[in-house]
């Protein structure tokens, strides 16, 4: 089992590439909060 | 191969923080079994580090921590046990020394010119003060347990067989739970214009905030998610808990959230120091801007109220002021978020990366929805639980309001401790020279982006929209929600 104590590895290279599900993971994330942000605030003003 | 769906460690985690909830509950009906834990205060005098937490207050402070000392060993005999079996006499005597030392860091982590803020000082006769708040405990056990790990390698040795952090983590995070629901139905008393305020404003800033520092960890700064995830969840959320949280459900090393936590609380400081000026000197009319700024930005629960009142003190809007209410009520709504979050990535990371944890464990395979729920972390399930417990309690039960505020601060203290021994734990492990050598420069820098460069912007930009023009005051024109006790 990994040592819980230890560290991952910090970046040094060029780091592994965004896979589908983080791109996707972050993009419904952040489209959800813009759309509330401008729903909510339409709605507030 | 009879497949295990329950891990041992997640139901001694469960058994162990929701026996804590059970044992805390009678406190609302007047039976105030665990109100002699010690609550370790900021303090100048050391007669007054600590005093019980509930109504035991002919108790003196050493009182109180010998009863914690004791009973926490008890809890954690238990929880080893459920979790891998007997402990020797040898252990035992280990696990106590332990614990003794981690309680010894938490008090001396509430010193007063380490903890003290700038509201406390004139109380405490204090001119200066690092403003780290009590949580200054966390980075005393984690120096400690690093001393203890590099220097003196022969007494770390005496404890591995009880150095483990996530016999701590996992349990805390189903004691959050519990605070706080507690903590979210207090804010019901707010008025009621602020309260869809805050709620409004925090769900798409949690949104906003946790996608853009996550690319900005892997895509700029080239992290890895087992790094990301975690300095994303403690850089926007609400710092120690979301990292700790956050490493558990994606089954990061737990030195990564301890790491994180780590500079959380040291960046708090600036932010407390320097946002409620900053708010004050760019928007002298705009108080409930202010708050929720606070609330919205800066990490860590006490820095983030602390801030509150210090703006609210800059602005002094006079009798029946919601400012540092808003404040709170927006930083107890993002911690309401955690276990929401930590759910939709346990389940993500399990379905999509489990690479990692195959690697480590020599598994391989599809995962498959079963798979999932085998390795998915169950202690977020008594999160849950706990939280749901305490609101429909709360709202069944409004009358015994005041006695579920003594429940939260229970299991609020037995969080902290838990945390405290997890940070003493990985500091004991942890090689903190290989860290220093290889990156802890790019983690402060992705920390200073990401506050200073993004978070505080899109939330002072988020705070305006919703709170521009908002009275600050119960006289002011707001109608408050009925108190419900």
């Amino acid at each position: 089992m990994t040592d819980p104590s230890s560290l991952p590895p910090l970046p040094t290279g060029p780091g592994e590439p965004l896979a589908r599900a983080e791109i996707v993971l972050t993009g419904v994330s952040l489209l959800l909060g813009i759309v509330l942000l401008v729903g909510l605030a339409l709605a507030f003003s | 191969m009879t497949r295990r769906y329950w891990k041992p460690e997640d139901q001694a985690a469960l058994i162990l923080g929701l026996g804590l909830v059970a044992l805390a509950l009678p406190a609302a009906w007047g039976v105030d079994l665990l109100g002699w834990g010690a609550s370790a205060q900021v303090w100048m005098d050391p007669a007054k580090w600590a005093k019980p937490v509930g109504g035991y207050a002919a108790l003196a402070p050493w009182q109180s921590l010998l009863f914690t000392w004791l009973a926490w060993t008890f809890v954690s005999w238990v929880a080893i046990r459920l979790s891998r079996g007997a402990l020797g006499l040898r252990g035992l005597l280990s696990l106590w020394v332990l614990l003794a030392i981690v309680l010894v860091c938490w008090v001396a982590g509430h010193q007063a010119f380490l903890a003290a803020t700038a509201k406390d000082r004139k109380a405490l006769g204090l001119s200066f003060s690092l403003g780290l708040t009590g949580e200054a405990g966390y980075l005393v056990a984690l120096a400690l347990g690093l001393i203890v790990g590099n220097f003196f390698p022969a007494i770390a040795a005496r404890f591995s067989d009880i150095l483990r952090a996530d016999l701590w983590i996992k349990p805390a995070i189903v004691l959050v739970g519990g605070a706080v629901g507690v903590k979210a139905l207090e804010q019901q008393a707010l008025a009621q214009t602020v309260l869809v305020r805050a709620l409004a404003a925090i769900v798409e800033a949690y949104l906003i905030y946790w996608a853009l520092v996550y690319l900005l960890s892997r895509v700029v700064f080239r992290f890895g998610k087992e790094w990301a995830a975690p300095l994303a969840s403690g850089i926007s959320i609400c710092g120690v808990s979301a990292a700790i949280a956050t490493g558990a459900a994606i089954r990061a090393r737990p030195m990564v959230a301890v790491v994180v936590s780590s500079m959380v609380v040291v960046f708090s400081v600036f932010e407390l120091v320097l946002l409620p000026w900053l708010a004050y000197t760019l928007m002298p009319h705009e108080p409930m801007v202010a708050a929720a700024w606070m609330g919205l930005a800066v990490k860590t629960d006490g820095a983030a109220i602390a801030a509150g009142a210090v703006a609210e003190s800059l602005y002094d809007p006079g009798k029946g002021s919601l400012m540092v209410g808003t404040t709170t009520t927006i930083k107890v709504f993002i911690d309401l978020f955690i276990g929401v979050w930590c759910l939709v990535l346990a389940l993500v990371w399990e379905r999509y990366f489990p690479e990692e944890r195959t690697i480590a464990e020599g598994e391989s395979g599809k995962v498959r929805w079963l798979e999932i729920w085998e390795r998915f972390p169950k202690f977020l399930l008594g999160y849950f639980f706990a939280f749901a417990l305490m609101v429909v309690l709360g709202l069944t039960m409004p009358e015994r309001m005041k006695g579920f505020k003594l429940v939260a601060d229970e299991l609020d203290l037995w969080r902290k401790l838990f945390f405290a021994a997890a940070f003493f734990c990985l500091g004991v492990g942890a090689n903190f020279r290989v860290l220093i050598a290889a990156g802890l420069g790019r983690l402060t820098l992705v920390y200073m982006v990401s506050i200073f460069g993004m978070i505080i912007w899109i939330a002072l930009g988020i705070s305006w929209i919703f709170f521009h023009g908002v009275p600050a005051t119960m006289q002011a024109g707001l109608v408050p929600v009925e108190a419900k006790q």
